[in-house]
């Protein structure tokens, strides 16, 4: 490749007479838009920018105006009938704490998730994006991703599963199993609920802290990438990892707002038939099993099915800070879908907090996460990304099976994000704590314990890879 | 009364639930329902035949 390319770059110097080139506004603009550094730069700024207004300015201000009244008042009404016609503890409990309030928790964030995709899809429209695909691919190439790999990322903000789908069109083989591997670490709109609720409660719903989520996300990704690429022992002239890029990119303009308006309208008509479906049922189940015993009689949470299923998992995640039943089982549910771990925590820790996402309500629902599910500022972040780095939903890893086409790369694929999802969140809590209450995390020696073992099974495999390579 | 009414309207709405997901799942094997997921348009091999959708679409 390398040859042929020289002997192209050669010929084109003999043949062809360089005259004055004209720049043009578009090309002037490429320039700073498209620098290395600049570049990134102007990609940061722009995407906090999206995050605060999507999070922190308009997002909360629509979300006061119809989620949080309507919600409300339904609530509030349902609550007055079932008071009224003396219903059990049973039914009362179930629709109101079950169905509602968890169906609430999600839908509560709908507001701020239209504002992010509205924004997103106009930077897209003003041809903003594919020159942000041009920026990255400097750094998705070192790790063996094609430039086209940044289509299925995009796609990723939205739904992991056509993400993995959109993979097909990347011709190399291994770029392309790479970009299926990767794909799902990009926080999809399923996973936004869940960073919308950690950033609130914690950080004040700091669009500079969602912002930081997503470049965690992308540094996730090269790692992961430099990762698989150190254990296969890849080959510099390897094909992958010297395979050009053909990016078109299109005039700059002015974005279409009637597009946007119905790109965000189609996402949000999915978003809530996904909440009226799968999380509604869930979120019912998970209320039975979180106030029933095996006896089928109702309990404190602390006794019910689902603390017996769900323990033997909090112990195994107490090097994440994250060693409390109800946490590891909304972890769980999120297998199912990932909206599905802010309406278990709703339902489990029996939160209400987009009835009102107002300072007193943030800071209620904050002190219930903190006493009863013992979530510091370090640990919430550290749980969040667990969440957002393990494998995506069930349907998603179907979409996995389906594009690397092998259940042995898919079981692969599925440990290795589950891996990285566990990491980073340990590192995230462990070093956090430390650097911020300068004490040492919970599970601290098991920590310890865990990455010697990580370490040593790396050495040995890339030992093994090179004995095997060099004969 | 109360336990009656409400009981009912539980019934009602995770039997249509129930029966919307399953309906979903035997149509496009999945239980998600999103508008225009590509996983819609594929056949058991994991195949999508583009040509035969864009004649289904007219």
């Amino acid at each position: 490749m390398n040859d042929q390319r020289k002997k192209v770059e050669d010929i084109v110097k003999k043949v062809q007479k360089q005259e004055h080139v004209k720049f043009t506004k578009t090309d002037q603009a490429d320039r700073i838009v498209m620098h290395p550094i600049f570049g990134i730069l102007i990609f940061s700024l722009i995407m906090v920018g999206v995050f605060v207004i999507s999070q922190t300015v308009i997002g909360p201000w629509i979300a006061d105006i119809l989620t949080v009244n309507v919600i409300g008042s339904f609530s509030s009404l349902v609550e007055k009938a079932l008071e009224s016609l003396d219903t059990s503890a049973f039914i009362s409990g179930l629709v109101l704490e079950g169905i509602i309030g968890g169906f609430a928790a999600v839908i509560g964030f709908l507001p701020l998730i239209m504002v992010l995709f509205f924004l997103l899809q106009l930077l897209e429209d003003s041809g903003y994006m594919a020159r942000v695909a041009v920026v990255m691919d400097r750094f998705f190439k070192p790790i063996g991703l094609a430039g086209k790999s940044i289509i299925p990322m995009y796609v990723g903000t939205a739904c992991s599963i056509p993400a993995i789908m959109s993979s097909r069109t990347i011709k190399n083989e291994k770029q392309r199993k790479l970009t299926v591997f990767l794909t799902p670490f990009i926080p999809c709109g399923a996973k936004l609920p869940v960073i919308a609720l950690f950033i609130t409660v914690f950080f004040g719903g700091s669009g500079f802290m969602t912002g930081l989520t997503y470049f965690l996300a992308i540094i996730v990704i090269l790692l992961s990438g430099y990762l698989i690429r150190f254990i296969l022992n890849a080959d510099k002239n390897d094909k992958a990892f010297d395979a050009h890029s053909f990016i078109e990119l299109p005039d700059y303009g002015w974005p279409s707002f009637k597009r946007a308006l119905k790109v965000m309208l189609d996402q949000a008509w999915d978003f809530t038939k996904k909440a009226a479906t799968i999380i509604i049922l869930m979120n019912g189940i998970v209320w039975i099993a979180a106030n029933f015993s095996w006896s089928f009689e109702m309990v404190d949470p602390s006794e019910s099915i689902l603390k017996t299923l769900a323990q033997p998992i909090a112990f195994l995640l107490t090097p994440i800070g994250i060693g409390v039943w109800g946490l590891a089982a909304a972890s769980i549910l999120g297998f199912i879908a990932k909206e599905e771990v802010v309406g278990a925590l709703a339902v489990i820790f029996a939160f209400s907090i987009t009835d009102d996402l107002g300072v007193e309500n943030v800071q209620l629902t904050h002190d219930i996460l903190f006493t009863t599910g013992g979530l510091t500022a370090v640990s919430a972040y550290a749980f969040m990304a667990f969440n957002l780095f393990t494998p995506p939903c069930f349907a998603a890893i179907g979409a996995m099976k389906t594009e690397l086409n092998s259940r042995k790369l898919t079981i692969l694929a599925v440990l290795f994000q589950l891996f990285i999802g566990y990491m980073v969140a340990m590192v995230i809590y462990q070093v956090g704590t430390l650097i911020v209450y300068q004490q040492l995390g919970s599970g601290f020696i098991y920590s310890i314990i865990i990455l010697g073992i990580v370490i040593a099974s790396f050495v040995a495999i890339k030992i093994k890879r090179m004995r095997v390579i060099h004969g | 009364m109360g336990d009656l009414i409400f009981g009912g309207l539980i019934i009602i709405l995770y039997g249509s639930i129930i029966f919307k997901l399953i309906y979903n799942l035997k149509h496009t094997g999945h239980a998600c329902a999103c508008s225009h997921c590509p996983m819609d348009l594929m056949d058991d091999k994991g195949k999508i035949d583009l040509l035969s959708e864009i004649e289904k679409e007219g």
